[in-house]
Protein backbone atom coordinates (compact mmCIF):
# COMPACT_ATOMS: atom_id res chain seq x y z
CA UNK A 1 0.00 0.00 0.00
CA UNK A 2 1.61 3.26 1.00
CA UNK A 3 1.45 5.49 -2.03
CA UNK A 4 -0.81 4.55 -4.68
CA UNK A 5 -3.62 6.34 -7.20
CA UNK A 6 -7.04 4.87 -8.50
CA UNK A 7 -8.89 6.59 -11.75
CA UNK A 8 -11.95 6.54 -12.87
CA UNK A 9 -14.22 6.71 -9.43
CA UNK A 10 -16.15 9.71 -8.98
CA UNK A 11 -18.42 10.99 -6.06
CA UNK A 12 -21.97 11.85 -7.06
CA UNK A 13 -23.17 12.30 -3.58
CA UNK A 14 -22.09 13.15 0.29
CA UNK A 15 -24.79 13.28 3.43
CA UNK A 16 -24.27 13.45 6.91
CA UNK A 17 -26.56 12.70 10.15
CA UNK A 18 -25.96 14.00 13.72
CA UNK A 19 -28.50 13.25 16.12
CA UNK A 20 -30.69 15.67 17.89
CA UNK A 21 -29.71 15.95 21.37
CA UNK A 22 -26.85 18.13 22.13
CA UNK A 23 -24.35 18.17 25.36
CA UNK A 24 -23.00 21.82 26.15
CA UNK A 25 -19.47 21.26 27.62
CA UNK A 26 -20.41 23.89 30.12
CA UNK A 27 -22.58 21.90 31.69
CA UNK A 28 -19.86 19.00 32.38
CA UNK A 29 -19.91 19.31 35.77
CA UNK A 30 -17.88 15.97 36.54
CA UNK A 31 -15.08 18.56 36.46
CA UNK A 32 -14.82 22.03 38.30
CA UNK A 33 -16.25 25.16 36.06
CA UNK A 34 -13.16 26.53 35.68
CA UNK A 35 -11.74 23.58 34.23
CA UNK A 36 -14.39 23.70 31.91
CA UNK A 37 -13.84 26.86 30.48
CA UNK A 38 -10.10 25.69 30.14
CA UNK A 39 -11.30 22.52 28.58
CA UNK A 40 -13.65 24.27 25.89
CA UNK A 41 -10.30 26.63 25.12
CA UNK A 42 -7.86 23.68 24.51
CA UNK A 43 -10.17 21.57 22.64
CA UNK A 44 -12.26 23.76 21.01
CA UNK A 45 -15.43 21.89 21.56
CA UNK A 46 -18.23 23.69 23.29
CA UNK A 47 -20.76 20.90 22.17
CA UNK A 48 -21.62 17.64 20.96
CA UNK A 49 -24.38 15.65 19.80
CA UNK A 50 -25.23 12.10 21.17
CA UNK A 51 -27.75 9.55 20.39
CA UNK A 52 -30.46 8.11 22.39
CA UNK A 53 -30.56 4.82 24.15
CA UNK A 54 -30.86 2.12 21.36
CA UNK A 55 -30.29 4.20 18.31
CA UNK A 56 -26.38 2.97 17.23
CA UNK A 57 -23.87 4.62 14.18
CA UNK A 58 -25.81 2.31 11.36
CA UNK A 59 -29.44 4.19 12.43
CA UNK A 60 -27.73 7.38 11.19
CA UNK A 61 -26.00 5.81 8.26
CA UNK A 62 -28.86 4.71 7.36
CA UNK A 63 -30.69 8.28 7.58
CA UNK A 64 -28.03 9.50 5.82
CA UNK A 65 -28.42 6.84 2.86
CA UNK A 66 -31.87 7.49 2.61
CA UNK A 67 -31.80 11.43 2.20
CA UNK A 68 -29.49 10.54 -0.11
CA UNK A 69 -31.24 8.35 -2.24
CA UNK A 70 -34.40 10.33 -2.10
CA UNK A 71 -32.31 13.19 -4.27
CA UNK A 72 -29.77 10.60 -6.15
CA UNK A 73 -31.28 9.44 -9.41
CA UNK A 74 -29.99 5.84 -8.16
CA UNK A 75 -31.90 2.96 -8.52
CA UNK A 76 -31.83 0.61 -5.30
CA UNK A 77 -30.91 -2.37 -7.06
CA UNK A 78 -28.20 -1.08 -9.24
CA UNK A 79 -25.96 -0.53 -5.93
CA UNK A 80 -23.32 -3.44 -5.70
CA UNK A 81 -21.02 -2.40 -2.96
CA UNK A 82 -22.07 -1.55 0.23
CA UNK A 83 -18.91 -0.65 2.88
CA UNK A 84 -19.99 0.41 6.53
CA UNK A 85 -16.69 1.96 8.50
CA UNK A 86 -17.30 1.69 12.27
CA UNK A 87 -16.10 1.22 15.30
CA UNK A 88 -19.28 1.17 16.93
CA UNK A 89 -20.74 -2.11 15.07
CA UNK A 90 -24.68 -3.31 15.80
CA UNK A 91 -22.87 -6.55 17.32
CA UNK A 92 -19.93 -8.16 17.27
CA UNK A 93 -20.82 -10.87 14.91
CA UNK A 94 -22.52 -10.57 12.48
CA UNK A 95 -21.27 -7.28 10.35
CA UNK A 96 -23.46 -4.40 10.24
CA UNK A 97 -23.05 -3.67 6.51
CA UNK A 98 -24.93 -6.77 5.56
CA UNK A 99 -27.94 -5.71 8.19
CA UNK A 100 -28.23 -2.49 6.22
CA UNK A 101 -28.18 -4.19 3.14
CA UNK A 102 -31.73 -5.76 4.12
CA UNK A 103 -32.74 -2.61 5.53
CA UNK A 104 -32.03 -0.27 2.45
CA UNK A 105 -33.46 -2.46 0.10
CA UNK A 106 -30.47 -3.13 -1.70
CA UNK A 107 -29.84 -6.05 -4.18
CA UNK A 108 -28.64 -9.75 -3.02
CA UNK A 109 -26.23 -9.17 -5.24
CA UNK A 110 -24.62 -6.31 -3.29
CA UNK A 111 -21.56 -6.84 -1.47
CA UNK A 112 -21.35 -5.52 1.79
CA UNK A 113 -19.05 -5.69 4.09
CA UNK A 114 -17.86 -3.75 7.59
CA UNK A 115 -14.57 -1.54 8.01
CA UNK A 116 -13.54 -1.29 11.82
CA UNK A 117 -11.44 1.34 11.38
CA UNK A 118 -11.80 4.64 13.28
CA UNK A 119 -9.98 8.59 13.09
CA UNK A 120 -8.67 7.20 9.25
CA UNK A 121 -11.80 5.31 8.35
CA UNK A 122 -13.04 7.55 5.59
CA UNK A 123 -9.88 7.84 3.92
CA UNK A 124 -9.60 3.91 4.21
CA UNK A 125 -12.87 3.61 3.05
CA UNK A 126 -12.53 5.78 0.31
CA UNK A 127 -9.51 3.53 -1.11
CA UNK A 128 -11.07 0.36 -0.86
CA UNK A 129 -14.56 1.23 -2.21
CA UNK A 130 -12.71 3.45 -5.02
CA UNK A 131 -10.02 0.08 -5.79
CA UNK A 132 -13.05 -2.00 -6.33
CA UNK A 133 -14.96 0.15 -8.55
CA UNK A 134 -11.99 0.65 -10.52
CA UNK A 135 -11.18 -2.88 -10.78
CA UNK A 136 -14.86 -3.17 -12.29
CA UNK A 137 -16.30 -5.24 -8.72
CA UNK A 138 -18.69 -2.44 -8.56
CA UNK A 139 -19.95 0.81 -10.73
CA UNK A 140 -22.36 2.01 -8.23
CA UNK A 141 -21.40 2.11 -4.28
CA UNK A 142 -22.08 3.17 -0.50
CA UNK A 143 -19.33 3.77 1.26
CA UNK A 144 -20.83 4.51 5.01
CA UNK A 145 -19.25 6.15 7.63
CA UNK A 146 -19.25 7.05 11.36
CA UNK A 147 -19.05 6.44 14.73
CA UNK A 148 -21.90 6.60 17.75
CA UNK A 149 -19.71 6.54 20.44
CA UNK A 150 -21.15 8.28 23.71
CA UNK A 151 -22.82 4.90 25.01
CA UNK A 152 -19.32 3.47 25.58
CA UNK A 153 -18.11 6.57 26.94
CA UNK A 154 -17.31 7.19 30.99
CA UNK A 155 -19.44 10.13 32.21
CA UNK A 156 -16.22 10.38 34.81
CA UNK A 157 -13.99 10.49 32.79
CA UNK A 158 -12.65 13.75 31.59
CA UNK A 159 -10.04 12.66 29.18
CA UNK A 160 -12.73 11.11 26.78
CA UNK A 161 -16.17 12.20 27.70
CA UNK A 162 -16.23 15.34 26.71
CA UNK A 163 -14.48 15.33 23.24
CA UNK A 164 -16.43 12.55 21.17
CA UNK A 165 -19.59 13.09 19.40
CA UNK A 166 -21.60 10.91 17.24
CA UNK A 167 -22.13 11.22 13.52
CA UNK A 168 -22.72 9.15 10.56
CA UNK A 169 -22.55 9.68 6.93
CA UNK A 170 -23.18 7.95 3.52
CA UNK A 171 -20.86 8.86 0.32
CA UNK A 172 -22.24 7.62 -3.35
CA UNK A 173 -19.36 6.94 -5.74
CA UNK A 174 -19.70 5.57 -9.20
CA UNK A 175 -17.60 4.53 -12.14
CA UNK A 176 -16.88 7.54 -14.55
CA UNK A 177 -14.48 8.05 -17.39
CA UNK A 178 -12.51 10.95 -17.23
CA UNK A 179 -12.56 12.29 -13.58
CA UNK A 180 -8.89 12.91 -12.49
CA UNK A 181 -7.51 10.48 -10.21
CA UNK A 182 -7.01 10.08 -6.69
CA UNK A 183 -4.30 9.76 -4.55
CA UNK A 184 -3.47 7.64 -1.30
CA UNK A 185 -0.84 7.83 1.32
CA UNK A 186 -1.96 5.16 3.84
CA UNK A 187 -0.04 3.78 6.77
CA UNK A 188 -0.05 1.74 9.92
CA UNK A 189 1.63 1.65 13.19
CA UNK A 190 -0.08 -1.29 15.32
CA UNK A 191 3.03 -1.08 18.33
CA UNK A 192 0.78 2.14 19.50
CA UNK A 193 -2.60 0.41 19.52
CA UNK A 194 -2.95 0.66 23.68
CA UNK A 195 -3.45 4.45 22.84
CA UNK A 196 -7.09 4.30 22.14
CA UNK A 197 -8.39 0.80 23.11
CA UNK A 198 -11.57 -0.64 24.60
CA UNK A 199 -9.98 -3.67 26.52
CA UNK A 200 -12.84 -5.55 27.25
CA UNK A 201 -15.72 -7.08 25.00
CA UNK A 202 -13.36 -8.69 22.19
CA UNK A 203 -12.03 -11.83 22.13
CA UNK A 204 -8.57 -11.18 23.69
CA UNK A 205 -10.44 -10.17 26.55
CA UNK A 206 -13.86 -11.75 26.62
CA UNK A 207 -16.52 -9.45 28.60
CA UNK A 208 -16.93 -10.80 31.93
CA UNK A 209 -18.41 -9.94 35.48
CA UNK A 210 -14.88 -7.79 35.89
CA UNK A 211 -15.48 -5.67 32.70
CA UNK A 212 -18.13 -3.25 34.14
CA UNK A 213 -16.26 -2.75 37.52
CA UNK A 214 -15.41 1.23 37.64
CA UNK A 215 -12.10 1.82 38.70
CA UNK A 216 -10.07 4.93 39.34
CA UNK A 217 -7.07 5.30 37.07
CA UNK A 218 -6.17 8.90 38.12
CA UNK A 219 -7.65 11.86 39.18
CA UNK A 220 -10.62 12.85 36.99
CA UNK A 221 -10.69 9.39 35.48
CA UNK A 222 -13.08 6.34 36.82
CA UNK A 223 -13.93 4.04 34.09
CA UNK A 224 -14.67 0.29 33.24
CA UNK A 225 -12.82 -2.10 30.44
CA UNK A 226 -15.73 -1.46 28.43
CA UNK A 227 -15.39 1.94 28.21
CA UNK A 228 -13.24 3.50 25.50
CA UNK A 229 -9.84 4.65 26.74
CA UNK A 230 -7.50 6.93 25.03
CA UNK A 231 -3.80 8.44 25.58
CA UNK A 232 -4.24 11.98 24.84
CA UNK A 233 -0.55 12.08 25.38
CA UNK A 234 0.56 9.22 22.87
CA UNK A 235 -1.95 10.18 19.99
CA UNK A 236 -0.90 13.58 20.06
CA UNK A 237 2.92 12.86 19.87
CA UNK A 238 2.09 10.39 17.05
CA UNK A 239 -0.13 12.96 15.29
CA UNK A 240 2.12 15.70 15.45
CA UNK A 241 5.41 13.85 14.52
CA UNK A 242 3.57 11.32 11.74
CA UNK A 243 0.84 13.30 9.89
CA UNK A 244 3.16 16.55 8.16
CA UNK A 245 5.25 13.84 6.51
CA UNK A 246 2.52 11.70 4.96
CA UNK A 247 0.83 14.70 3.63
CA UNK A 248 4.19 15.82 1.95
CA UNK A 249 4.92 12.80 0.59
CA UNK A 250 1.95 12.34 -0.96
CA UNK A 251 1.64 16.21 -2.52
CA UNK A 252 4.95 14.94 -3.90
CA UNK A 253 3.97 11.87 -5.18
CA UNK A 254 0.66 13.04 -6.78
CA UNK A 255 2.97 16.20 -8.51
CA UNK A 256 0.61 18.48 -6.73
CA UNK A 257 1.25 21.93 -5.67
CA UNK A 258 0.09 23.01 -1.66
CA UNK A 259 -1.27 25.93 -3.25
CA UNK A 260 -3.43 24.08 -5.62
CA UNK A 261 -5.51 22.29 -2.75
CA UNK A 262 -8.68 24.39 -2.69
CA UNK A 263 -9.84 22.51 1.22
CA UNK A 264 -7.36 20.67 3.76
CA UNK A 265 -10.04 19.06 5.26
CA UNK A 266 -8.71 16.73 8.50
CA UNK A 267 -10.34 14.67 11.11
CA UNK A 268 -11.50 16.53 14.21
CA UNK A 269 -9.20 15.69 17.21
CA UNK A 270 -8.78 18.44 18.92
CA UNK A 271 -8.34 22.14 18.37
CA UNK A 272 -4.47 22.25 19.80
CA UNK A 273 -3.97 19.08 17.50
CA UNK A 274 -5.41 20.21 14.46
CA UNK A 275 -3.86 23.68 15.01
CA UNK A 276 -0.31 22.46 15.69
CA UNK A 277 -0.89 20.48 12.50
CA UNK A 278 -1.91 23.80 10.23
CA UNK A 279 0.67 25.76 11.59
CA UNK A 280 3.36 23.64 11.00
CA UNK A 281 1.76 22.80 7.64
CA UNK A 282 1.47 26.57 6.88
CA UNK A 283 -2.06 26.10 5.47
CA UNK A 284 -4.23 28.88 5.75
CA UNK A 285 -6.84 28.99 8.25
CA UNK A 286 -10.26 29.82 5.39
CA UNK A 287 -8.37 26.19 3.62
CA UNK A 288 -9.34 24.51 6.91
CA UNK A 289 -12.67 24.27 8.29
CA UNK A 290 -13.67 22.77 11.34
CA UNK A 291 -16.56 21.18 13.18
CA UNK A 292 -15.08 20.53 16.43
CA UNK A 293 -16.66 23.73 17.94
CA UNK A 294 -19.78 22.16 17.32
CA UNK A 295 -19.63 18.52 17.33
CA UNK A 296 -16.69 17.45 18.92
CA UNK A 297 -14.37 14.25 17.64
CA UNK A 298 -16.83 12.48 15.55
CA UNK A 299 -14.49 9.66 15.25
CA UNK A 300 -14.11 8.42 11.07
CA UNK A 301 -17.06 11.14 10.44
CA UNK A 302 -15.57 13.83 11.23
CA UNK A 303 -14.08 14.65 7.57
CA UNK A 304 -17.62 13.98 5.91
CA UNK A 305 -19.44 16.07 8.67
CA UNK A 306 -16.92 19.02 7.91
CA UNK A 307 -17.61 19.11 4.46
CA UNK A 308 -21.30 18.58 5.02
CA UNK A 309 -21.39 21.88 7.32
CA UNK A 310 -18.97 23.92 5.78
CA UNK A 311 -18.88 23.19 2.33
CA UNK A 312 -21.87 22.09 0.98
CA UNK A 313 -22.90 24.77 -1.03
CA UNK A 314 -19.65 24.76 -2.88
CA UNK A 315 -18.93 21.72 -3.39
CA UNK A 316 -22.50 21.79 -4.99
CA UNK A 317 -21.57 24.56 -7.40
CA UNK A 318 -17.99 24.11 -8.51
CA UNK A 319 -15.32 22.26 -9.18
CA UNK A 320 -12.58 21.43 -5.69
CA UNK A 321 -10.07 20.07 -5.06
CA UNK A 322 -9.91 18.39 -1.39
CA UNK A 323 -6.70 16.68 0.79
CA UNK A 324 -8.51 14.77 3.25
CA UNK A 325 -6.83 13.34 6.49
CA UNK A 326 -7.55 10.72 8.76
CA UNK A 327 -5.46 9.91 11.64
CA UNK A 328 -5.82 7.87 15.22
CA UNK A 329 -6.57 4.96 16.75
CA UNK A 330 -4.94 1.92 15.52
CA UNK A 331 -2.30 3.89 15.32
CA UNK A 332 -3.85 3.94 11.83
CA UNK A 333 -3.21 7.25 9.32
CA UNK A 334 -4.37 8.10 5.95
CA UNK A 335 -4.12 10.75 3.58
CA UNK A 336 -6.32 11.17 -0.16
CA UNK A 337 -5.99 14.04 -2.54
CA UNK A 338 -9.52 13.83 -4.44
CA UNK A 339 -10.83 16.63 -6.82
CA UNK A 340 -14.85 16.80 -7.23
CA UNK A 341 -17.38 18.30 -10.35
CA UNK A 342 -20.20 19.46 -8.15
CA UNK A 343 -21.96 16.87 -6.52
CA UNK A 344 -25.47 15.91 -4.30
CA UNK A 345 -23.62 17.93 -0.94
CA UNK A 346 -26.36 18.26 1.08
CA UNK A 347 -26.71 20.28 4.05
CA UNK A 348 -26.14 18.63 7.66
CA UNK A 349 -29.40 16.17 8.54
CA UNK A 350 -30.59 15.73 11.90
CA UNK A 351 -31.61 12.35 13.22
CA UNK B 1 20.21 32.19 17.12
CA UNK B 2 17.70 32.34 20.05
CA UNK B 3 18.78 32.80 23.61
CA UNK B 4 17.50 30.75 26.15
CA UNK B 5 15.62 33.95 27.97
CA UNK B 6 14.27 34.04 24.30
CA UNK B 7 13.19 30.85 24.12
CA UNK B 8 11.32 31.23 27.54
CA UNK B 9 9.13 34.93 26.72
CA UNK B 10 8.28 32.96 23.63
CA UNK B 11 7.00 29.72 25.85
CA UNK B 12 5.69 31.90 28.98
CA UNK B 13 2.69 33.31 26.33
CA UNK B 14 1.21 29.96 26.54
CA UNK B 15 0.82 29.57 30.03
CA UNK B 16 -2.85 32.32 30.31
CA UNK B 17 -1.87 31.47 34.00
CA UNK B 18 1.08 33.48 34.27
CA UNK B 19 2.01 37.27 34.08
CA UNK B 20 4.87 37.79 31.60
CA UNK B 21 8.74 37.87 32.88
CA UNK B 22 7.39 35.22 35.40
CA UNK B 23 8.28 31.65 34.40
CA UNK B 24 11.52 31.07 35.49
CA UNK B 25 14.10 29.05 33.64
CA UNK B 26 15.79 26.79 36.56
CA UNK B 27 12.76 26.41 39.00
CA UNK B 28 10.52 23.47 37.76
CA UNK B 29 7.63 23.24 36.37
CA UNK B 30 5.37 21.67 38.67
CA UNK B 31 6.37 24.65 40.96
CA UNK B 32 5.40 27.02 38.78
CA UNK B 33 1.73 26.51 36.75
CA UNK B 34 -0.29 23.26 36.57
CA UNK B 35 1.67 20.82 35.37
CA UNK B 36 -1.36 18.57 33.98
CA UNK B 37 -1.44 17.08 30.93
CA UNK B 38 -2.78 19.76 28.91
CA UNK B 39 -0.29 22.14 29.77
CA UNK B 40 2.13 18.96 28.41
CA UNK B 41 -0.05 19.16 25.61
CA UNK B 42 0.36 22.66 24.87
CA UNK B 43 4.10 22.65 25.41
CA UNK B 44 4.53 19.83 22.59
CA UNK B 45 2.33 21.85 20.31
CA UNK B 46 4.74 24.80 20.83
CA UNK B 47 7.70 23.40 20.11
CA UNK B 48 6.19 21.80 17.12
CA UNK B 49 4.92 25.44 15.60
CA UNK B 50 7.81 27.21 16.58
CA UNK B 51 10.74 24.96 16.47
CA UNK B 52 9.27 22.06 14.45
CA UNK B 53 10.56 19.69 16.80
CA UNK B 54 8.76 17.00 18.16
CA UNK B 55 9.50 16.03 21.81
CA UNK B 56 8.71 11.97 22.86
CA UNK B 57 6.17 11.91 25.75
CA UNK B 58 8.69 9.86 27.82
CA UNK B 59 11.32 12.35 27.08
CA UNK B 60 9.03 15.60 28.28
CA UNK B 61 8.08 13.68 31.58
CA UNK B 62 12.27 13.78 32.08
CA UNK B 63 12.61 17.56 31.90
CA UNK B 64 11.27 19.49 34.41
CA UNK B 65 12.72 23.41 33.86
CA UNK B 66 12.52 25.35 30.70
CA UNK B 67 16.26 25.57 30.74
CA UNK B 68 16.47 21.80 30.58
CA UNK B 69 13.52 21.92 27.77
CA UNK B 70 16.10 24.24 25.73
CA UNK B 71 19.06 22.11 26.30
CA UNK B 72 16.53 18.99 24.56
CA UNK B 73 15.55 21.41 21.60
CA UNK B 74 19.06 22.79 20.67
CA UNK B 75 20.26 18.95 21.37
CA UNK B 76 17.72 18.50 17.98
CA UNK B 77 18.25 21.90 15.85
CA UNK B 78 20.60 24.29 15.65
CA UNK B 79 18.77 27.30 17.91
Amino acid sequence: MGLFSISNVGIDGLATVVPQNVYDNLDYDWIPEKDRKKLIQTTGIAQRRYVDEGVTTSDLCEKAVNELLNKLEWERTEIDLLVFVSQMRDYIVPNTATILQHKLGLSKNCAAFDIPLGCSGYVYGLSVVASMIQSGVAKKALLLVGDATYRQLSYQDKTTFPLFGDAGSATALSYKEEVPPMFFNLQTDGEGYQAIIAEDGGTRNPANADSLIMQEIQEGVIRNKHHVALDGLKIFEFAVSEVPGNIKKLLRFAEQDKDSIDYFVFHQANKLMNETLRKFLKIPVEKYPYSLENFGNTSSASIPLSINYQIHQQASKEKLKFLLSGFGVGLSWGSLILETAPFLCLPLIEY
Amino acid sequence: MTTLEEFNSKLEEEFDELEPGNLKTDVPFADQVDWNSVNALIVMAHLKTEYGVDIKVKDLQEVKTVAQLFDYVKRIMVL
